[in-house]
C-alpha cells in the first residue's frame, strides 16, 4: 500500500441489524476510503445509508465485522471512547436542521472543540481565538458574519444554514467529514455552489469527504462513487 | 462549563415558558417559607405573651385551662381562691411580689380585670418588656380604668370617657351595673398580647359593682351611686387567680409544692413557660399540617417543570443528535437537562426567598394593626439558604427522570433522528 493510499475508513465483512429485527440492514464484504479522497456513496431511502453513517461516526457498533477509522477499530473501543473519537477526528453535515437554533452563529461553528481538546488546540495553532476562526471558516464560506449574526440562526437561509454547518465540520481540522444528503433541501444553482465550497474547503483542509445522497447526478463531481446497493449483499439478496 | 452555556442558552430560548415555570416554583416556595415564618413568628409571639411571671396560682383545675383563663382570658375558672388563700401567698417566704387577678365581668365583649397597681409594674411580655401607658396612668380610685390599646381602639375611647362595666360576660352582659360609671384614668399601649383587649379596674372596684348581687344586702342591687363607694368597706372576698414572682427561681418547685398541698384549699401552681409549652403542643397539629400542605404546593411547583421538561423532549431530539454529531457523550445530554432543572429550581427557590421575605416585611404592619401581633422576621440566614439548595437539589433529582429518558433517546437516536 503506497504512502498516498491510505483507507481512512475501513470497512470488512461488515453485518448489523437494529435489535428486534430479523433481517439485517447492512452486509458489506469491503469498503475503503482513502485519505484524501471524496467518496460519493450513492444510496435510497431505506438503503441503510443512515446506518452506515452512524457506524462510521462510531454512534453504534456492527455486529460482525469490522469498521476500523484512522487505523482504530471503532468495535474494539467503548462507547464513550468512540465518542472522543468522533468529537476529535469527524466532522458530520446534516441533510437538514444542521444547527442548535439557541447558539448563536458563531457558537454553532466553535461547538466542536468545546468536546474535544484536540481541536480546540489545533485551531488555537493556528488562530488568536476558537471565535476567529470561526469567523475566517465562515467567511471562507462565503457567508457575512457581521450582518448574519444578528438575527437567530434559524431564520438563515438553508443554504446558508448548510454552509454554517460546513464550517463547523471543518473546524479545528478533523481528518473525516461525513455529509448526509447535505444538498437535498437545496435548489440546483445553490447545489452547485454550495459542492464547489464544500470541495474547496475540505481540500484546503486536507481531510477526507464521505458524502451520501439519493441523488446520482451529483456522483460526478467526485473522486469514486459506490452504489450501496451494489456493496450491501442484503439488497441483493431481496431484490 | 460548555453544558451550563447550553443550558442557560437553551433556556432563555424558552423564557416564556421557562419563566412560568420558575414563577410557579417561587409561588411554591413562598408559601412554604411565607407559613413557616408566620408559624415561627406566632409562636414567639405566642411564647411571649407572659413573662418574668414565675408561678401562676389558681384554684385546682388543669394547667392549661387555668393559663388560658388567667393569661389568655379565654374560658372561666371553675372556682376561687379565697381571700385567706391570697394573703398566705403573699406571706410565703418564697414570694417576692403577687399580682392578683380577678375576671368575670366584660365591657363590651371586652373582658374586664380587677387587679392593683402591681399588675402593671410586674407584668411582663416578650422579652421582658413590660406594660407602657400611651395615654393617663394607672389607676387610683376605686371607679378609675385602664384600657388596653385595642379596647380604646374599637370602641373609640378617650381619656376622661365614662363607661359602664356589666356583671358576667358577652357583649349584652345579663345585667348592666349602669348605677356606677367608671371613668377612663389610662390607655395602655399595643403589646400584641390579650392584655391590648382587656379593661382593668381595681379590685376594689370589681367589689363595688358587685354588691347587692351577693345574696344578703339585695336592697343595694344596682342603687349604689359613687357616693356610697367611699363610705363602704370594699374588701374583696375572693380573686381567680394570682400572678407570682419568687425571690429565687430555685425555690420554684419549693413552691409549687406548698401551693399544690395547701390544706385549707384545693389551689394549684403552674409554670406559665411549661403550660405555653403544653398548649401550644396542643395547637402543633394544625401548624404541622400547614407546613405539610406547603410543602405538597412545592412539590407541585416542581411537578410543572417536570411537565414542562417533558413536553419539550421530543422537538429537542434534533438538537440532541446534533450536540452527539459534535463529540457530546449521553452523559452530557443527561447533564444539560439536569442542570436545566436544577437552573430552573435554584431560579424559582431563590426567588421564592426574596418574595416571601418582601411580602412579609410589607405585610408586617398590617398584621400587627390587624391581629395585633408582631411578627418578628429575622433576616434569611442558613435555614433559607439550606431551603434554596434542598428546593434545587430536588429539582435536579427531579429532572433526572427527562434526563435518563433524553438520554436514552440520544443513545438510540445516534446521529440521525428517526421520528
Amino acid at each position: 500500500m503506497s504512502a498516498d493510499c491510505v483507507p481512512i475508513v475501513e470497512i470488512t465483512n461488515l453485518r448489523f441489524r437494529w435489535p428486534g429485527n430479523d433481517a439485517d440492514i447492512l452486509n458489506i464484504e469491503d469498503l475503503s476510503v482513502q485519505k484524501g479522497e471524496s467518496l460519493f456513496i450513492k444510496g435510497n431511502s431505506g438503503s441503510g445509508k443512515t446506518t452506515l453513517l452512524n457506524m462510521i461516526a462510531g454512534v453504534i457498533i456492527p455486529q460482525e465485522g469490522n469498521v476500523t477509522v484512522l487505523g482504530e477499530s471503532m468495535g474494539n473501543m467503548p462507547s464513550w471512547k468512540r465518542d472522543d473519537f468522533r468529537a476529535q477526528h469527524i466532522g458530520v453535515v446534516f441533510q437538514i436542521f444542521n444547527l442548535i437554533p439557541y447558539l448563536s452563529l458563531v457558537d454553532n461553528v466553535t461547538l466542536p472543540c468545546h468536546f474535544s481538546a484536540a481541536r480546540k488546540s489545533r485551531v488555537l495553532s493556528r488562530s488568536n481565538d476558537l471565535d476567529s476562526e470561526a469567523h475566517r471558516l465562515l467567511e471562507h464560506l462565503i457567508l457575512d458574519v457581521k450582518s448574519l449574526s444578528e438575527q437567530p440562526v434559524s431564520r438563515l437561509s438553508v443554504g446558508q444554514q448548510q454552509r454554517v454547518a460546513v464550517a463547523r465540520a471543518l473546524m479545528g481540522g478533523p481528518e473525516l467529514v461525513i455529509a448526509d444528503e447535505p444538498t437535498s433541501a437545496l435548489d440546483a444553482d445553490a447545489r452547485e455552489a454550495f459542492l464547489e465550497l464544500l470541495f474547496r474547503e475540505v481540500a484546503d483542509n486536507k481531510a477526507t469527504l464521505i458524502f451520501v445522497s439519493h441523488d446520482a447526478s451529483l456522483e460526478s463531481s467526485f473522486d469514486r462513487s459506490v452504489h450501496l446497493e451494489d456493496i450491501n449483499r442484503v439488497m441483493r439478496t431481496e431484490s | 462549563m460548555i453544558i451550563l452555556k447550553l443550558a442557560l442558552h437553551s433556556l432563555w430560548n424558552r423564557r416564556g415558558v421557562a419563566a412560568l415555570t420558575v414563577f410557579a416554583i417561587t409561588i411554591s416556595v413562598t408559601l412554604f417559607l411565607s407559613v413557616d415564618k408566620i408559624r415561627s413568628g406566632a409562636r414567639d409571639g405566642f411564647a411571649n405573651t407572659i413573662s418574668g411571671t414565675d408561678v401562676i396560682v389558681g384554684a385546682r383545675t388543669g394547667p392549661i385551662q387555668l393559663l388560658l383563663y388567667s393569661v389568655f382570658r379565654i374560658g372561666n375558672a371553675t372556682n376561687n381562691i379565697s381571700w385567706k388563700s391570697y394573703q398566705d401567698i403573699i406571706k410565703r417566704p418564697e414570694t417576692d411580689w403577687v399580682v392578683p387577678l380577678s375576671l368575670g365581668d366584660s365591657h363590651k365583649g371586652f373582658r374586664v380585670l380587677g387587679t392593683t397597681r402591681s399588675y402593671f409594674e410586674k407584668y411582663r411580655y416578650a422579652r421582658k418588656r413590660s406594660l407602657t401607658f400611651v395615654e393617663g396612668r394607672a389607676f387610683e380610685d376605686v371607679l378609675d380604668v385602664v384600657v388596653g390599646s385595642e379596647v380604646a381602639r374599637k370602641l373609640g375611647y378617650g381619656l376622661g370617657d365614662k363607661i359602664i362595666i356589666s356583671h358576667g360576660l358577652g357583649k349584652a352582659g345579663f345585667t348592666k351595673h349602669d348605677n356606677l360609671p367608671f371613668s377612663i384614668v389610662g390607655i395602655l399601649s399595643s403589646t400584641g398580647t390579650p392584655v391590648d383587649q382587656t379593661v382593668h379596674v381595681t379590685l376594689q372596684g370589681i367589689e363595688a359593682i358587685h354588691i347587692g348581687w351577693n345574696g344578703n344586702n339585695n336592697s343595694l342591687r344596682n342603687k349604689i351611686t359613687p357616693q356610697d363607694i367611699q363610705n363602704l368597706q370594699l374588701q374583696p372576698k375572693a380573686i381567680t387567680a394570682a400572678l407570682v414572682g419568687l425571690t429565687s427561681k430555685i425555690k420554684v418547685f419549693r413552691f409549687q409544692r406548698a401551693i399544690n398541698e395547701y390544706p385549707a384549699e384545693p389551689l394549684m401552681a403552674i409554670l406559665p413557660g411549661v403550660a405555653l409549652q403544653e398548649l401550644w403542643s396542643l395547637m402543633g397539629t394544625a401548624e404541622k399540617a400547614l407546613v405539610v400542605i406547603s410543602l405538597f404546593v412545592v412539590v407541585a411547583g416542581l411537578l410543572g417543570m417536570l411537565t414542562m421538561i417533558l413536553s419539550g423532549l421530543n422537538e429537542r431530539r434534533r438538537e440532541m443528535a446534533i450536540l452527539r454529531s459534535v463529540g457530546a457523550k449521553p452523559v452530557h445530554i443527561l447533564g444539560l437537562f439536569v442542570t436545566e432543572a436544577l437552573l430552573l429550581s435554584l431560579a424559582g427557590a431563590g426567588l421564592g426567598v426574596v418574595l416571601s421575605f418582601s411580602g412579609l416585611a410589607l405585610a408586617q404592619p398590617f398584621i400587627e394593626a390587624q391581629y395585633g401581633f408582631y411578627l418578628t422576621i429575622a433576616s434569611p440566614g442558613l435555614r433559607e439558604a439550606l431551603i434554596v439548595v434542598t428546593v434545587g437539589g430536588i429539582g435536579g433529582l427531579v429532572g433526572l427522570w427527562p434526563a435518563f429518558r433524553a438520554y436514552r433517546l440520544s443513545v438510540a437516536d445516534g446521529l440521525i433522528v428517526r421520528v
